[in-house]
């Protein structure tokens, strides 16, 4: 299998939300939290204890009614790849127990090696990383529904949205058994995509003209999270309202969008 | 009762009333180890941390008492490689004060992780490219060899010397002491520096973040400098605190001027640098990221630029002024102020680079996360101080600490 | 993956089936030859982007529709229920995509994405508009007292300025006495505070927003 990969072009998966077809209707938090075995407990409104990888943001123009509009950033990881895959907190683990792999672009979380120094949590702007601060516990009657490809978590370590990693190891066994060396674009997609009712998350290989997410991530529309910082994420957002592009990153007074923008591209 | 294993030549206080004492404190200790017990069984959810803040007390707590342990190492410096003789009568001390701290640092890394029992995996999986996992390799180290520097003082104890295998140990380990101190300087100078690099690599972090040398941020030095400033404070604090509580001179007075000299040249160069780093990171890096000073100053309860201005003005220009001022620092009282506000204002460094790290908000639509330490998280780092108290008050007891002591204090 | 099919198709096939003026009403091959007949120059905008909106545009002119009759509705018609004097403000309901208000309560990871200015812990939190709150001295997240003509409960403040000054809203769906610990007792049952007025044109009851007032608990 290694040697099939090497000589494969290397994939970069990434993901384009379309913020102007996003409904803010938390389908995609909803898919991600069952598909990956995210457990829930009896109070989940602690925000900043609630394992949500995918995590749907309200924002708005800060202007009162009746000039007010809304917008939602639904926030998966970003799987941000830095400088040469040094995202910000692959860099900081002291125990190598989250990757960043070249060939896919997707920044894993070894669970089992993770234990629990929490720097990477710190390392990340997004809040895309959440602390498991208890065991996860399901009721009796659901265990049955847990998804038999993805491990469930202990307490103690951390955990994040990993593009639902274990569907391309299916896709990839799939294509393997019918003698293909590759899949095609729809035999990976996650789970937020395929729940998004709206169709406002694309996903696909960042590096493949076939695929829609190369086309939208170069539309005048796309934007991403926190670029100056430098993180590079895979993650694109798509808006048409300028106010939603400018939440998108820090801005200082009287600086324009647009010079920035050429200057980091 | 114990008068056989009391140093001779020295008073110490009747038995009954030292255990009183230790009682005292042992209690404040179990507190602390119920509380580190519950945290190991229960987990996490004992503290009022959350996903906003994975770093909270502790890692400040850690942070701290290692940067006020670093007199241990800069003291060892100054005596063993730059031969400043005088220091052999507070390097005993400086030596177990920074014993105290680098094993409260581990005890407490170990009650803030996770998985406390996979700890090891930072050295069987290390990441070269993480600080953390340079503080761990350095930490460990420096803590062994912290206690290689602490054993020939054990040895020096009335009984144990007189077994001539101990007496012969205790005497070769003098002998070969450098070796360790040099060894000890320079993986302190390491670890102290990449705890500070462990809050400058964050580039997602634009509060924390700093441009460096190489693959070292300069908060890699800063963290050094400050150390290597306050660390000699804390020590003469906590001499003169043992000094208060046993009513009794320990030290000359010149030697506590010498090191309070040197730790004024310290802060004060380590203040021009702190200053310089403050100014280009406010005017040039955090702009380039899109922030102003003051944005990481507003919008919350707590986080106001005071707290820039107290680490700066009042715990760091103002006690460097003092103890650079030779008739300044010689006034008791000055002295005993200015020492406070620079252990002070190293820990509110400390503070800063860890908890306002996590407090500011990175994201435009993001908020402002305050946090308050659970009474785990508290009894917890209370621990430390409560073991250090204890194992201070055992090893002043019967140990040769002070070499000055004698001849300060002639028993009639 | 599946064989499935549109249920704009379904029906035209359905009719089609049917035959005689049923099937010549639905004479569309497919519903997106539907669609694209009925949007006209519309479609291809709507096809690639998904979406479409011209808010100059009159809604009453579009062909297909005519919501001109709705505007001849009178709504001052229809008065809340309670007493202007001792219920300054206007409770309205706050239908929400993650709240299911109907029957059938919220699975947990649903109740997990609702977001913490709608429920704290098992506290309902309203939202109300900067001025209001200044107006009878609430504070953000701070516990208030909301009576309507019906009922009382206690409720925390989220202070948002994208709603309209002098109305509170509440999201309908949470309040729930049964199913399980992850949706029992969690915020407060809508309904319990509102009653049916009549609709004048309809003649119908309508579930329409109350009288209410804040105050600080």
């Amino acid at each position: 299998m290694k040697k099939e990969h090497n000589h494969m072009k290397n994939k970069k998966f990434g993901m384009c939300i379309d913020l102007d077809k996003c409904t803010g209707c938390g389908s995609c938090m909803v898919a991600c939290m069952s598909e990956n075995n995210v457990p829930f407990r009896e109070d989940e409104t602690d925000k900043r204890k609630s394992i949500t990888w995918m995590k749907v943001y309200k924002i708005t123009n800060n202007l009162s009614f009746p000039d007010t509009e809304v917008c939602y950033i639904p926030r998966p990881c970003m799987h941000c790849e830095g400088h040469d895959g040094h995202s910000p907190c692959v860099s900081v683990c002291p125990a190598t127990a989250t990757d960043y792999d070249m060939s896919t672009g997707i920044v894993s979380q070894i669970y089992t090696r993770c234990f629990g120094c929490r720097y990477c949590m710190g390392a990340c702007p997004y809040h895309a990383r959440y602390f498991n601060w208890w065991d996860p516990v399901w009721p009796a009657e659901m265990e049955k529904y847990l998804s038999p490809d993805v491990s469930p978590r202990m307490r103690g370590v951390v955990e994040k949205c990993n593009f639902c990693y274990p569907r391309y190891q299916r896709a990839l066994d799939n294509a393997y058994n019918d003698g293909r060396s590759d899949i095609d674009e729809d035999e990976y997609q996650t789970a937020c995509t395929q729940g998004c009712p709206a169709g406002a998350i694309t996903f696909g290989d960042l590096n493949n003209k076939s695929h829609a997410v190369y086309k939208l991530k170069k539309s005048h529309r796309a934007f991403r999270l926190l670029e100056r910082l430098g993180t590079n994420p895979k993650v694109y957002y798509l808006s048409s309202k300028e106010w939603v592009h400018r939440a998108g990153d820090n801005y200082l007074e009287g600086e324009n969008l647009k010079n920035i923008k050429k200057s980091h591209h | 009762m114990d008068s056989a294993l009391i140093p001779k030549g020295v008073k110490r206080c009747p038995l009954p009333v030292f255990i009183l004492g230790i009682v005292i404190i042992g209690i404040v200790l179990l507190w602390g180890v119920y509380a580190m017990i519950l945290c190991w069984l229960k987990g996490l959810n004992q503290t009022n941390m959350n996903d906003y803040y994975g770093f909270a007390l502790w890692i400040w707590a850690d942070l701290a008492i290692i940067a006020l342990g670093g007199g241990a190492f800069f003291t060892g410096l100054l005596r063993y490689i730059f031969g400043l003789d005088e220091l052999k009568n507070i390097i005993n001390y400086a030596v177990l004060i920074g014993f105290i701290c680098y094993s409260s640092a581990l005890l407490i890394l170990a009650i803030d992780v996770g998985q406390p029992l996979r700890s090891w995996f930072i050295f069987w999986h290390a990441n070269v490219h993480s600080m953390l996992t340079e503080v761990a390799f350095c930490l460990s180290c420096y803590f062994s060899v912290l206690a290689i520097e602490y054993i020939p003082l054990i040895l020096e104890n009335r009984q144990i010397d007189k077994i001539p295998f101990f007496h012969h140990l205790g005497h070769n380990m003098h002998k070969i002491m450098a070796v360790f101190a040099a060894t000890g300087a320079f993986l302190s100078c390491f670890h102290q520096g990449s705890l500070g690099g462990v809050a400058g690599v964050l580039y997602g972090r634009p509060f924390a973040y700093r441009e460096g040398l190489l693959v070292w941020p300069w908060t890699f030095f800063l963290f050094t400098w400050s150390a290597a400033a306050c660390g000699p404070c804390f020590t003469i604090l906590i001499t003169k605190i043992t000094e208060f509580i046993t009513g009794k001179k320990l030290v000359k007075d010149n030697v506590i001027d010498l090191l309070a000299k040197i730790s004024g040249w310290m802060l004060g160069s380590y203040m021009i640098a702190k200053i310089v780093d403050t100014i280009y990171w406010a005017m040039v890096t955090a702009p380039s990221l899109g922030f102003t000073l003051m944005d990481f100053y507003k919008d919350n309860p707590f986080y106001g630029i005071w707290i820039l201005f107290v680490e700066i003005v009042i715990c760091g220009i103002l006690p460097a002024v003092i103890l650079l001022i030779p008739k300044l620092r010689q006034n008791k009282l000055l002295l005993y102020t200015t020492i406070t506000l620079a252990s002070i204002g190293v820990c509110l460094n400390r503070w800063v680079m860890v908890l306002q790290v996590m407090a500011a908000p990175v994201m435009s639509f993001d908020t402002w996360a305050m946090y308050i330490p659970s009474w785990q998280e508290i009894a917890t780092t209370i621990l430390p101080f409560a073991y250090g108290a204890i194992l201070i008050m055992i090893s002043f007891r019967y140990l040769p600490i002070f070499p000055q002591e004698k001849e300060l204090n002639p028993v009639e | 993956m599946y064989d499935t099919k549109n249920t704009g198709d379904v029906l035209i096939s359905l009719a089609r089936t049917m035959g005689g003026s049923i099937a010549e009403s639905f004479a569309w091959n497919s519903f997106e030859a539907c669609l694209k007949s009925t949007f006209k120059d519309k479609w291809r905008k709507l096809d690639k982007e998904g979406f479409w909106f011209n808010p100059q545009k009159d809604i009453t002119t579009c062909p297909d529709l005519d919501f001109s009759k709705l505007l001849n509705i009178n709504l001052d018609n229809t008065q809340p229920q309670g007493s202007k004097s001792k219920f300054p403000l206007i409770l309205i309901p706050k239908e929400s995509i993650r709240i299911s208000s109907g029957y059938i309560a919220d699975p947990p990871f649903a109740v997990k994405s609702i977001p913490d200015t709608v429920l704290k812990n098992n506290d309902q939190v309203i939202e109300i508009n900067p001025e209001t709150a200044k107006k009878y001295g609430l504070k953000n997240t701070k516990y208030a007292t909301l009576t309507t003509p019906l009922g009382e409960i206690k409720v925390k403040i989220h202070v948002y300025n994208g709603i309209m000054e002098g109305v509170v809203a509440m999201s309908k769906g949470l309040g729930h006495i049964g199913y399980d610990k992850f949706i029992s007792g969690k915020g407060e049952n809508f309904n319990q505070l509102i009653g049916p007025v009549e609709d004048p044109d309809s003649g119908f009851d309508v579930a329409w927003g109350i009288r209410a007032k804040l105050t600080r608990a």
